[in-house]
């Protein structure tokens, strides 16, 4: 008897006939390479894949993909992709949102998703600024900023999306940069085999209406001293020297320099696995210019999903009471007929 | 090479993009861009600015910027300090609200009085598209090309104007 294997796949294969419509030198291309890059590593075939997008520029992922997708309504691409998931959880499924469409327009649908902890992978596009509708402020635009629709500055203060996203409690989180083609990849692998809501933030450049948004975190300059990547068990360090880190002072992180009386044990080991999100917030705040800002996994713990939840809760149901009657459910109760 | 993806710029023979990892080493189909939008998001202010533009110290008077302007037939002069750091610029609209009317009693004054100090400037590499969108943002018309504070150059509307219509072609054409 002979055994069929699935056609072993390449990122050509995930890429579609659509032309794509970004802007020259726009950081999207790069995320949208490195998905296709890690897809077949992923292992599912394109069939059972599925990018949901709301509006916006890095909503026309789904058109870029050589799989299901649902360029969708705005902000509501968290709750369309949760019906698609508890529909099929055979499926994966992928949403892609910005800064504006993710926690403007669709901030309540995505904590509900988060909360939820279904087995869906959300990828956060964040330029701080609404890029296709030709650069308003976003909720991630910083304080002061001016734009074309805060020409005196914006007085909001700014959304920090791993702050939300640990705030909700989510499984897994993340955050990489556009610009990081290995890491960017490396992150967006470990999202895709997390079982439960990974939700990550990807620092990405308009280079037409917020050119140089994320300069300090990626000029080959600046970098080393305004990033600070994170490895689960390892010390808080960073520097061109690595030569500083991170420790914990009544309860808030410093910077500290090492040497002489500090030592590596002084510092903060970061722990993904804590089930108390509390380190992982701590870190979500960490903000240049005072801080390092963290990159790379923040919080990979496992909890019940979602999904599964429901189709046991229903299976469960239907073992006790039989199989339901959708057309007697819709019947009963108070009905009445309009005239 | 340029990454037909991306459109940034690669060293010659590399597999694949340093920007945006799309591999180099197979035929990749062209972006649909039109020529305007490739040369407005990839062009840099310092392909498009003008290198030399005009000077004037601090202390400059109204009338020695006035007849420098004319004399180069510019549209703004930047303000640079002893050091050789950006001060401020005074373009024709500062001198239109600030001085006009007033032109006999205040030409004597120091020029800086009348600029617009610490302006929006940008790097030399920054791309025309982001400059005519700091220009739309701001109301101004002249911004100032920095690097390391100093003063390299300063792009006009007029030279943004120039660029974009060489590279425009009508639907169709």
């Amino acid at each position: 008897m002979s055994t069929s294997t699935l056609p072993q796949l390449t990122p050509k294969d995930f890429a579609s006939d659509q032309d794509v419509r970004w802007c020259p030198g726009c950081g999207d291309y790069s995320i949208l390479a490195q998905a296709k890059k890690i897809l077949p590593e992923v292992g599912i075939p394109r069939e059972k894949i599925v990018f949901v997008s709301g509006i916006g520029c890095s909503s026309r992922f789904p058109y870029y993909v050589n799989s299901y997708g649902f360029h969708s309504i705005h902000g509501r691409a968290t709750a369309i992709a949760t019906g698609v998931k508890v529909a099929n959880p055979e499926l994966q499924v992928w949403v892609v949102t910005g800064d504006g469409d993710g926690l403007s327009i669709g901030g309540n649908h995505l904590l509900h998703l988060i909360r939820r902890n279904l087995d869906i992978n959300i990828l956060l596009f964040n330029n701080r600024i609404y890029g296709l509708t030709k650069g308003q402020y976003s909720p991630t635009s910083e304080l002061g900023k001016k734009t074309k629709s805060t020409p005196y500055g914006s007085v909001d203060n700014p959304l920090h999306p791993l702050s939300v996203a640990i705030g909700a409690e989510a499984t897994f989180v993340a955050r990489t940069l556009d610009v990081n083609v290995k890491h960017l990849s490396e992150t967006l692998l470990r999202a895709a085999k997390h079982k439960g809501t990974s939700f990550v933030e990807i620092y990405q450049n308009c280079n037409v209406f917020n050119d140089g948004a994320w300069e300090y975190a990626t000029s080959r300059e600046t970098k080393d001293d305004t990033t600070i990547f994170l490895e689960h068990g390892k010390p808080l360090i960073f520097g061109k020297n690595r030569d500083k880190g991170i420790r914990l002072k009544n309860m808030e992180p410093e910077v500290v320099q090492l040497g002489g009386d500090i030592k590596e044990d002084d510092l903060i080991f970061h722990d993904e696995k804590a089930v108390e999100p509390s380190l992982a917030f701590m870190l979500s705040r960490m903000r240049y210019p005072e801080f390092p800002e963290p990159m790379g996994v923040f919080r990979s713990v496992d909890a019940p999903v979602f999904e599964d939840m429901v189709h046991d809760q229903m299976r469960q149901i239907t073992e006790k009471q039989g199989k339901g009657d959708l057309e007697k459910l819709l019947n009963s109760g108070d009905t009445w007929v309009v005239s | 090479m340029i990454c037909p993806a991306c459109k940034i710029d690669n060293i010659e023979g590399v597999d694949e993009c340093d920007s945006c990892g799309e591999p180099l080493t197979q035929e990749v189909p062209a972006t649909l861009a039109s020529e305007l939008e490739d040369s407005a998001a990839m062009t840099a202010l310092s392909d498009v600015a003008s290198p030399a533009p005009v000077k004037v110290a601090p202390t400059a008077t109204v009338s020695e910027v006035v007849d420098r302007l004319i004399a180069a037939s510019a549209s703004c002069v930047l303000v640079v300090g002893p050091d050789g750091c950006l001060m401020g610029i005074v373009s024709e609209r500062d001198l239109l609200y600030k001085v006009a009317d007033r032109y006999e009693q205040l030409k004597s004054s120091p020029i800086h009085e009348f600029m617009t100090p610490d302006p929006e400037t940008l790097k030399p590499d920054a791309t025309v598209a982001w400059a005519l969108n700091r220009m739309d943002v701001g109301g101004f018309r002249h911004i100032p090309i920095v690097e390391n504070s100093r003063p390299q150059g300063v792009v006009a509307v007029r030279d943004l104007l120039a660029h974009l219509s060489r590279h425009y072609m009508p639907a169709g054409s």
